[in-house]
């Protein structure tokens, strides 16, 4: 028999392989202290930081692991690995995850240690709890409107107009000229809508700590449902292209990069790749909707947590590491590799020329907007993201959708 | 291994004569009872069972037992406090109605791609088996489509299938004066997309599989048919589709199980959208049970669903069985 | 028509359906051509004209991603997933299949349904079960851990060669057993050369399918050095960030293995067709 020969000569040579294999993997490095980190960020953006961090402590190794998508794999990931006992020695919280996270008393209280002193309080408020503060964020993110200056100058702009009717004018003579005029993601929580809402909420002095949408007597259709109306007009207008949904954030960018398409929402991260395109761009915050004033995306970014099993050396590396994520030198890299902005006082963020504008009046000054779920974010930023698409095609109006969220927020209430 | 061993004729006897080997040679010469064909049989039937059932048991049997405990809870999947809330969680599936749009895709994606592929599968099969030049090519290549991983094809197609005029295929249809389509942005587009792309991919499969059976028909059928002066059509209604049965039977448990349980190619694609068109019921399980860390209501859906699985699979059973003893 | 010669008649069908099936194959193939040709492109390239051929041919990408990924190393546990899962699969699959044609009765009959029913059963049914199951046993992120998993797909090895095995010449059955052969030696000497035909399918098929999966090792993997090929393809991409030449070409990458583990095996396969149908 060939096969068998065959096969079974295979199995023999893959048997011998294995063993070997996994010793490679598993008892290397004895007298180091490993540590293992699920990361956010892909990993060639993370390993220059933590080969930095290796160096500067030979004496602990990092296991790195990372998401492959997006923030809802993130959290599958989470998720089963906390199910199976197997909860990453240092992990990230998330908006959409953080109840979760600290109803299971996974993470470590940080409060009083020394690497939190630096962290505004911004970033320290979303992730505390009965005034202990589970997560470290030295860095925040920011979303803007990404445009092409020389498509802007073809239909007589200089720069992106400030409210939403105004806007959509330079759409419709974009579109006259033959140019998609904008587009943000639509697989995931609306780029555009979440500055309008915050921007609307800024000028009405509505007081989002509270959240006017789910707290006590708020309502998705009672807030939401104007300013949705409002963001519809993109759609209406021709200024976002229903062909939106069905696209991704990628080819949006190749879009833009390919002088295809004039605006989209975009940020820090995308900087890298639209310098090498060739294109002449600068950031503007997202147009005010009737009521509202300009704003844009933004906050705090996923903090670091500590699992709360470990203890002794294990704690001590972890402890090591998340202090290494805010000092000079990791918040440096984070900003080199990753695009992200430190608010640690650390280190003051060495702000991309293309932002600068956008971060001396809308960052420092705290004009910065995204919904935090109070309660099952997943599911509240799936459901969004689906009614979005809905409202994107045109089979579903502002009412409705307001409802949708509204019924969803209730029957996962807890 | 000799020709003679696999005689096609010998099969077809044997056939036949299959039941005759459990009365036969009974020829028992006092040997002690343990000893008897049928105990040694029936022991080593059971033996080569074993490892089977301990995959079986160990790795389907276990979880699905805690599935179904789970469903009754409000787990989590993150906080080990686990409380029992009744059929709160069977509630909520019957209640959502992302769920039920998914379920229709679900069972919609599994009919379609099970039909469709058999009707294509079958006379390509009959192609690839007839003289032609460049044959080996492209039975390989038909093949070859079913080979990449689909949820990296998912996402090529995905770009194939942009909607935007300056995506793919619409760049061609563009260029050929054309308009373009908005593929993947429309509920009802998309879903034929992707049922579109299943089948794509499952054809020339489903297609090798149907010609490791055709090539197990004796020829001498076809000759005796020749001589009768059937035509090819007539040869293919009376001779090859009734030999393919067992071949129809084994392709379409393939496809409808899969097309039920499919997850890769949809996700790729579309990730389920626009809204919920594309979502499918095992991208719910997931997305439910962990990413919305909703365990417990994950696990009442998984439930429900193997329910609805078993249900489609015996009807399917039931509806081929029926076809081979009309054929047999 | 009908008074053309019937080898000419032979003759024009030949070249009808040479045109016929290898166009629709060209077609068909596409979308292989639309990976293959993007691999050698920049992103705008790649925007610019997504059928085109490449401006300048550029191996940049392919350069890149065997700099900046650990290749090797994930196709080695690809490799040794596949080679021991598979082997295990087919062992398993067949012994039951020969179980169950051996004899029948109520027991073999439930074992059928059973196993038919274990089919159905969604994988995502059972993920966070097997995953508590195998973090209690230190199976997770461990390449063994995944091929144990992986044993659940014998189940469907043995759905393909039943059908198969149920129409073998039970008079060479029986003739090895009245000659002595207990049933281990009848399956290992006889049965199995019997079956060659569709072992040789499903193990292509098996392969394939162990080969691909992404579900598993995403959720079981978690260090780099464990990777598979299809999780590394995925973990070329990222939230912000993804360089659509760059996933094409570690698709290539990934693919070209397959490909021509499948070139010699569909040669292997159709010999072991041919021998099954020899005239007697």
């Amino acid at each position: 028999m060939k096969l068998a020969k065959t096969v079974i000569a295979a199995v023999a040579a893959a048997a011998m392989i294995v063993p070997l294999a996994a010793c490679g993997s598993g008892t290397a490095d004895s007298g180091k202290t490993t540590i293992t980190y699920f990361s956010w960020n892909n990993e060639n953006q993370v390993k220059p930081i933590i080969e930095a961090f290796e160096k500067a402590n030979p004496d602990i190794k990092v296991d790195l692991s990372t998401a492959q998508g997006e923030a809802s794999d993130y959290a599958q990931t989470l998720t089963t690995r906390a199910a199976g006992n197997q909860l990453p020695d240092v992990f990230h919280m998330s908006i959409e995850t953080r109840n979760e996270v600290l109803d299971a008393g996974l993470a470590k209280d940080l409060t009083g240690e020394s690497f939190m002193d630096s962290i505004p309080d911004t970033n320290k408020d979303l992730y505390t709890r009965d005034g202990k503060v589970y997560g470290m964020s030295p860095t925040a993110w920011v979303g803007v409107i990404v445009y092409n200056k020389d498509l802007l100058k073809q239909v007589g702009y200089d720069s992106v107009p400030e409210t939403i009717d105004e806007f959509c004018e330079l759409g419709k003579k974009l579109q006259a000229a033959g140019i998609t005029p904008y587009m943000d993601d639509p697989t995931v929580v609306s780029g555009s809508f979440q500055p309008m809402l915050g921007g609307y909420y800024a000028k009405q002095g509505i007081d989002t700590s509270e959240w006017p949408e789910m707290g006590e007597g708020g309502s998705f259709e009672k807030q939401w449902t104007p300013i949705i109306k409002e963001w519809q007009k993109l759609i209406d207008s021709g200024t976002m292209p229903k062909e939106v949904v069905g696209v991704n954030n990628d080819q949006i960018k190749q879009q833009f990069m390919t002088g295809q398409l004039a605006m989209f929402r975009s940020g820090p991260w995308d900087f890298p790749d639209l310098n090498s395109s060739g294109v002449d761009y600068a950031t503007a915050p997202f147009p005010a909707v009737e009521g509202g004033e300009p704003y844009v995306g933004g906050g705090p970014d996923s903090p670091f947590a500590i699992s709360s099993k470990i203890d002794g050396d294990k704690l001590k590396a972890a402890e090591k590491f998340l202090a290494f994520m805010n000092s000079e030198e990791g918040l440096k890299l984070e900003e080199k590799n990753i695009g992200q902005i430190s608010v640690s006082s650390e280190y003051a963020a060495d702000v991309a020329p293309q932002l600068q504008d956008i971060y001396d009046e809308y960052v420092t000054t705290g004009k910065y907007y995204w919904t935090n779920w109070s309660q099952n974010g997943n599911v509240m930023a799936t459901e969004m993201t689906s009614q979005w698409q809905l409202l994107i095609q045109g089979s579903t109006d502002a009412a409705s959708v307001a409802k949708h969220m509204d019924e969803t927020w209730k029957a996962n209430a807890k | 291994m000799t020709a003679q061993t696999c005689n096609p004729a010998m099969m077809r006897q044997s056939d036949s004569s299959g039941d005759a080997r459990v009365g036969g040679h009974d020829d028992v010469r006092k040997t002690p009872w343990y000893k008897t064909r049928g105990f040694v049989e029936s022991a080593s039937s059971t033996g080569f069972l074993i490892p089977v059932l301990a995959v079986f048991v160990v790795l389907t049997l276990i979880p699905l037992i805690q599935t179904v405990y789970y469903s009754f809870t409000d787990y989590t999947g993150l906080n080990p406090d686990v409380n029992f809330v009744g059929f709160d969680n069977y509630r909520k599936v019957f209640t959502d109605p992302s769920l039920l749009v998914g379920l229709g895709f679900t069972i919609l994606f599994a009919l379609s791609t099970t039909l469709i592929t058999t009707v294509i599968a079958i006379p390509l099969a009959v192609l690839l088996n007839t003289k032609f030049y460049g044959r080996s090519f492209a039975r390989s290549l038909f093949f070859f489509l079913g080979v990449p991983s689909l949820i990296v094809l998912g996402m090529v197609w995905s770009f194939i299938l942009s909607p935007l005029k300056t995506g793919a295929l619409n760049s061609v249809l563009v260029s050929m004066g054309l308009d373009s389509v908005p593929w993947l942005a429309n509920e009802n587009l998309a879903r034929g997309c992707v049922i579109f792309v299943a089948i794509w991919a499952a054809v020339g499969w489903h297609a090798t599989l149907y010609l490791a059976y055709l090539q197990a028909i004796p020829t001498d059928l076809y000759e005796q048919a020749a001589v009768d002066g059937a035509s090819g059509f007539q040869k293919f209604i009376h001779i090859t589709l009734p030999q393919l049965i067992p071949g129809i039977v084994v392709s379409t448990f393939l496809l409808i199980t899969n097309g039920l349980k499919v997850y890769d190619l949809p996700f790729g694609m579309t990730k389920g959208g626009p809204g919920y068109s594309t979502n499918t019921i095992t991208q719910a399980i997931i997305v439910h049970g962990i990413s919305q860390s909703q365990y417990g209501l994950g696990s009442a859906l998984a439930v429900l669903f193997t329910l609805a699985c078993l249900i489609v699979v015996l009807g399917q059973a039931a509806l081929t069985g029926a076809i081979s003893r009309r054929f047999a | 028509m009908n008074k053309l010669k019937p080898s000419t008649r032979a003759k024009i069908g030949v070249w009808a359906r040479t045109i016929l099936i290898n166009a629709v194959a060209i077609v068909m193939a596409l979308p292989l051509y639309y990976i293959i040709v993007n691999s050698f492109k920049t992103s705008i390239d790649m925007a610019k004209s997504p059928f085109g051929l490449p401006e300048t041919w550029s191996i940049q990408n392919y350069i890149d991603a065997f700099a900046n990924l650990p290749i090797a190393r994930s196709f080695l546990n690809s490799l040794i997933v596949t080679v021991v899962a598979v082997f295990l699969q087919l062992f398993i699959g067949s012994l039951a299949a020969y179980g169950m044609i051996l004899r029948k009765s109520w027991f073999t009959a439930g074992v059928g349904a059973v196993l038919m029913i274990a089919f159905c059963i969604p994988l995502q049914a059972t993920l966070i079960p097997q995953y508590r199951m195998e973090a209690n046993l230190h199976l997770v992120n461990t390449l063994w851990g995944l091929i144990a998993l992986y044993l659940v797909n014998s189940i469907f090895c043995y759905f393909l060669i039943v059908g198969y095995m149920r129409k073998l010449p039970m008079e060479v059955l029986e003739a090895a057993r009245i000659d002595g052969a207990g049933p281990f030696k009848i399956y290992y000497k006889i049965v199995l050369p019997m079956i060659t035909p569709i072992l040789a399918t499903v193990v292509v098929f098996q392969t394939l399918s162990t080969w691909n999966d992404f579900l598993q090792p995403n959720v079981f993997l978690s260090s780099t050095d464990n990777r598979t090929i299809i999780l590394q393809v995925f973990n070329s991409m990222s939230q912000f960030t993804t360089n659509w030449p760059a996933f094409m070409t570690i698709t290539v990458i990934a693919l070209v293995p397959v490909f021509v583990f499948f070139i010699f095996c569909q040669k292997w396969i159709v010999s072991g067709l041919v021998a099954g149908s020899v005239k007697g």
